[in-house]
């Protein structure tokens, strides 16, 4: 491809007016340079800029590390006496963030994860940390050289959302957006969702959803791409020369956060953290307070916001599998799907699950690691149940 | 973390043991005086005010203890938080994972109510003979000791099960 129809094509994708066809162009030839680029376009940012916002609080990065040296030295305990010999044991490699690693005060998916007792968990996950950070870092490489595990898990996107009050640029307050009718790529993801679906909600969410919100989506799309074109085909687009044949990665998508101020009190003291994660650990920061900011600022229109959003993601996230299965030829990008399983009641806070809700997620992830026989690409946490 | 967490907390029980088993020579305890009553809590500071232990009464010694109880509290707390928090991460029964997350906020509270129980004993220390300046503390113990209990019984319970679950394994 020559590099005028490339940036043509990136324009393109930054005006949300790309075709599939497009998209699916530019999906081949992006390297990191066009994708650093295209985040500083999507953010009005410098480059710069863009990794001083995303970058973890020194004080975070530390409590995150000590769940990760606790995760790890159990790891290297786990591993001793030829754990690998045994075909129904797996060695997993977790990138992430705060659903995967949240640190002292819930048990997060990982957690429930590593308490498989067939399942050796090496984890890099960090609370608070962006996608971008993540590819930047590239410290999963290193590990997955290392470790060469049999599955790999990844969780990311959440924060380049929800963090330094992003979302309120991927909102427009009027309502009247169109900008998902405009979108080729989103109308593509929706015909072909199996999801079950709240097609009102869905609708009323898009109306405040601007171009913005597609960019990124499509660029999330686009460094998942990256990644696991490295890892399944070395960055050649062909199998064969994959380091890690047979690896086995998946993805989750979150649920439908609540935006929410509420402190959450309660006569429960089992639930104490709830209140205390709410009042000192960013509760109303992410989602809430930034969409106040823009201007929208019903709480059922934020909730259909982050509906809309979140439906999007996850759906975004199934479609990387299929490509990847196409690409590949056999099924090993996964989807852990909890859309719909937390409920309006089962928060900690904004974005994380009660602990419970997050063993649910943990579940479908043991269910998928241990699968050798996959029927699907996804993994439902809530199957075949009504959303409500 | 925990292993430097627990060899503090050894080394300050020890200090905690050395000075306890001083004061119980005259017959009774710091942690008599703790859960005692007005009456009976003058009554232990009067006989620790006239026995001397070398060049000093038992009741400097108590104060002394006291202050050093400070730095045991904060031993014991981040102790169980630490277990407790380790442990969290091997509990799949989500009852006793939810008991070991409150665990975290019991040890905290058990240890403000033993921050705010020595700060009554140094005042009572002052005024040893004063009957009406007496703060009582058993209330206080009672709580304390109360939610410490339950605190190492949901550890206890918990790394017992894995324990015997790793062993079924093996």
């Amino acid at each position: 491809m020559e590099l005028e129809q490339k940036e043509c094509l990136i324009r393109e994708l930054l005006a949300n007016r790309i075709t599939v066809e497009g998209f699916h162009s530019l999906r081949k030839v992006i390297d990191e340079t066009d994708l650093s680029s295209i985040i500083q376009k999507i953010y009005d940012l410098n480059d710069e800029q863009v990794r001083k916002i995303a970058a973890l609080a020194p004080i975070m990065a530390k409590v995150d590390a000590l769940k990760n040296a606790q995760r790890n030295s159990r790891f290297k305990a786990r591993v001793r006496n030829g754990f690998r010999d045994d075909q129904k044991n797996k060695v997993v490699l977790v990138e992430g963030d705060s659903w995967f690693n949240y640190p002292i005060l819930l048990s997060d998916v990982i957690d429930w994860v590593s308490m498989d007792k067939n399942l050796a968990v090496y984890s890099l996950a960090s609370g608070g940390d962006w996608l971008l950070n993540m590819l930047s870092a590239r410290r999963y490489v290193e590990q997955l050289s290392t470790i060469n595990p049999d599955v790999f898990i990844i969780s990311g996107g959440g924060n380049d959302l929800v963090g330094n009050n992003r979302i309120a640029a991927m909102l427009d307050a009027n309502g009247q957006s169109s900008e998902f009718f405009q979108s080729d790529w989103a109308m593509h993801l929706m015909k072909k969702t199996e999801a079950r679906i709240d097609a009102e909600r869905f609708s009323a969410g898009m109306k405040f959803i601007s171009k913005d919100f597609f960019a990124l989506l499509m660029f999330f799309h686009l460094q998942y791409y990256h990644i696991f074109n490295g890892i399944l085909t070395a960055g050649t687009g062909n199998p064969k020369n994959s380091k890690f044949p047979g690896i086995k990665i998946i993805t989750q998508g979150y649920d439908y956060a609540e935006p929410s101020r509420n402190l959450g009190l309660g006569l429960n003291p089992l639930k104490w953290y709830k209140p205390f994660a709410r009042m000192f650990l960013g509760h109303g920061t992410w989602l809430k307070t930034p969409m106040d900011i823009r201007g929208v600022s019903d709480p059922d229109n934020q909730r259909d916001v982050v509906y809309a959003m979140i439906y999007l993601f996850n759906e975004m996230m199934i479609e990387t599998g299929e490509v990847f299965e196409k690409i590949a030829g056999y099924k090993c990008v996964f989807h852990v799907d909890s859309r719909g399983v937390v409920g309006r009641d089962g928060w900690t806070d904004e974005l994380h699950p009660l602990p419970k809700n997050f063993k649910k997620t943990a579940q479908a992830f043991v269910s998928c690691i241990n699968d050798n026989n996959p029927v699907g690409l996804v993994y439902d946490v809530l199957p075949k149940a009504p959303y409500l | 973390m925990k292993i430097f967490f627990f060899i503090v907390f050894i080394g300050l029980l020890f200090v905690m043991r050395y000075q306890g088993s001083v004061l119980s020579t005259s017959g009774s305890g710091i942690i008599s005086l703790e859960l005692a009553d007005e009456g009976e809590g003058i009554s232990i500071m009067n006989k620790w005010a006239i026995t001397k232990y070398g060049d000093q009464s038992l009741l400097q010694v108590a104060h002394t203890n006291t202050k050093w109880d400070f730095a045991f509290i904060l031993s014991y707390v981040a102790l169980m938080v630490a277990l407790s928090n380790w442990q969290m991460q091997r509990e799949k029964w989500l009852p006793l994972n939810e008991m070991l997350r409150f665990n975290l906020f019991v040890m905290v509270v058990a240890g403000m109510l033993d921050v705010v129980e020595n700060f009554r004993l140094l005042h009572n220390f002052h005024h040893s003979n004063g009957i009406g300046n007496y703060w009582g503390t058993s209330w206080l113990a009672t709580i304390k000791f109360g939610l410490v209990g339950l605190s190492v019984l949901v550890f206890v319970s918990s790394w017992a099960k894995s324990l015997f679950k790793q062993k079924a394994i093996q």
